[in-house]
């Protein structure tokens, strides 16, 4: 690894930032409201105390939890190769004695380990305020999440110009037909496509198991972590062969 | 469709070569293969006999793009401080680094603001400055110019003249000949993908070529019209062609039957002859 590209990751860490806030932001956006209501209308020490209050703002909490954290995967981690070569920011970047794919390895990285940070800030600031609630699960299931995500939209970006967009296509038809091979007698090209796609079911599956306090399955989080890990080395290997412009 | 076919040239260490071409001619083109950034899709393109990547991945080039395409959000020092970062100059020497390359293109005065505050001129002085961040072996520069005022322009030209050293190689695209001319040792005339013609552009040899004159005279129009080789009036002033030797002797000659010469200056530069034959060709 280059001493330049490591030095560069607090760019990046700065350039991730303001995106690393939006699971938080998506957090409050989903779990605001109810959570506010229940605390306005009980007050926050019973809120704290009562067993039955307990439990309600905890299923709000796992509820907001779970969709910031996948759409906070989604919309947070793109963006990283697609816009440097549309923009043209390659021509100054690397024209420096860096290595490309260590350049977006660092980025990748750096956007990863951020936006697990945010998953402990979530579960720690929900506990200070309201119910103390479990932070381990919550974070490794953000990391699992992001490396998931993050190999899919940096592959995407090394392919096309359009990451963002290729990452919610792929996550919205890998969802779907993923559930649909799982709930039914399914043709088999649906079960074919299922399994080619990422593994956002069983990822869903790993963090329900975990957020409940469980064993996740094995096999699903094996696919789910070699298929992102097959990803980001994909992407990185295209990186490295691709033209750095098109 | 090739964007270029069949080129072939060398850049030796000290030498600043030009590349000049009409729009679309493939220099842009040439200037991405030669940073790596574009494989050729036959042949090789060797810096100090490695592939380009794996030589800018060694020690970087000094490079300022046609276009600057850095994300206008960017404050001037912020952008030179990540381009010095990437470079790979050491934390405690990268103030030093920017502070000296903000100095070199007369920026000082827009270092606290953000790049998309700056005008085009400006901001191709930052494009500048992020190229002088570093000692480099190799220096590359699109357009120089490009958007830079005339005061700017001849600045450039010192920063240039400047940057010559016995280990170093220089390449400078350019649609301006006049530009070309003056801080270039030979030219590559680019056109249809093509090297079409490398012109030799230092003084002793485009003196030796018969070239077209602007002379301007006081008096003694009759004379110098009668005397100088293939002359004819271009409005006020005369007009011929001569290498440097035939024109003192006709000079010479014309001045000695009274005329008064007050200007002699080349009408056109060989480097501009050669580009309209090569183009036109």
């Amino acid at each position: 690894m280059t001493t330049s590209a490591l030095a560069y990751a607090r760019w990046h860490a700065r350039d991730a930032l303001p995106r690393a806030l939006a699971p938080v932001a998506l957090f409050a956006a989903i779990g605001g409201v109810p959570l506010w209501s229940i605390v306005g209308g009980n007050g926050i020490d019973a809120v704290r105390t009562d067993p039955e209050l307990v439990q309600l703002t905890l299923a709000v909490y796992r509820q907001a939890m779970s969709s910031a954290m996948t759409l906070g995967a989604v919309l947070m981690l793109s963006g990283w190769v697609a816009e440097d070569r549309d923009r043209g920011h390659v021509r100054f970047l690397f024209a420096a004695p860096v290595v490309a794919w260590q350049h977006y390895l660092v980025r990748a990285a750096v956007g990863i380990a951020l936006f697990a940070a945010c998953f402990l800030a979530i579960p720690l600031g929900f506990g200070a305020l309201l119910t103390p609630v479990p932070v381990l699960p919550v974070f490794t299931s953000a990391l699992l999440y992001a490396v998931l995500f993050g190999g899919l939209a940096l592959l995407a970006g090394a392919i096309t110009r359009r990451d963002g967009a290729v990452v919610i296509v792929v996550a919205l038809a890998a969802a779907l037909l993923q559930q649909v091979a799982l709930a039914t007698e399914a043709p088999s090209t649906v079960t074919w496509l299922a399994a080619l796609l990422p593994p956002v079911v069983p990822a869903d599956q790993v963090r329900s198991a975990w957020l409940a306090g469980e064993s996740a399955a094995t096999g699903d989080l094996a696919r789910t972590a070699g298929y992102a890990v097959g990803m980001l080395v994909a992407a990185l290997a295209i990186i490295r062969r691709a033209p750095l412009v098109r | 469709m090739r964007a270029v076919d069949g080129v072939s040239f060398t850049v030796a260490a000290g030498e600043v070569v030009g590349v000049a071409g009409p729009n679309g001619a493939g220099k842009s083109t040439l200037i991405a293969m030669l940073l790596g950034l574009l494989p050729p899709t036959e042949g090789a393109v060797r810096i100090d006999g490695l592939a380009p990547r794996a030589f800018i991945e060694r020690e970087g080039v000094a490079y300022l793009p046609e276009l600057m395409s850095l994300p206008l959000q960017w404050g001037v020092e912020e952008a030179l401080d990540r381009l010095a970062t990437l470079q790979g100059v050491p934390a405690p020497a990268r103030r030093v680094a920017r502070d000296r390359a903000i100095e070199a293109v007369g920026i000082e005065a827009h270092r606290g603001k953000r790049l998309k505050a700056l005008s085009k001129g400006n901001l191709q002085r930052v494009g500048l400055a992020q190229a002088l961040l570093s000692e480099r072996r190799l220096v590359v520069f699109d357009e120089p110019t490009h958007g830079l005022d005339p005061v700017w322009t001849a600045r450039f030209r010192d920063i240039v003249a400047g940057l010559r050293a016995p280990a170093r190689a220089m390449l400078i695209a350019s649609h301006n000949l006049d530009e070309l001319e003056r801080l270039c040792d030979r030219v590559l005339i680019v056109d249809r993908g093509r090297v079409q013609r490398v012109v030799d552009v230092r003084g002793s040899a485009a003196d030796a070529a018969p070239r077209r004159w602007r002379i301007a005279a006081a008096a003694g129009h009759e004379a110098l019209l009668a005397l100088l080789p293939e002359a004819a009036r271009a409005g006020d002033a005369i007009e011929c062609r001569a290498d440097v030797a035939a024109l003192n002797h006709a000079l010479a000659a014309a001045i000695a039957q009274g005329a008064l010469v007050t200007g002699v200056a080349p009408a056109e530069s060989s480097l501009e002859q050669a580009f309209r034959a090569a183009v036109a060709s």
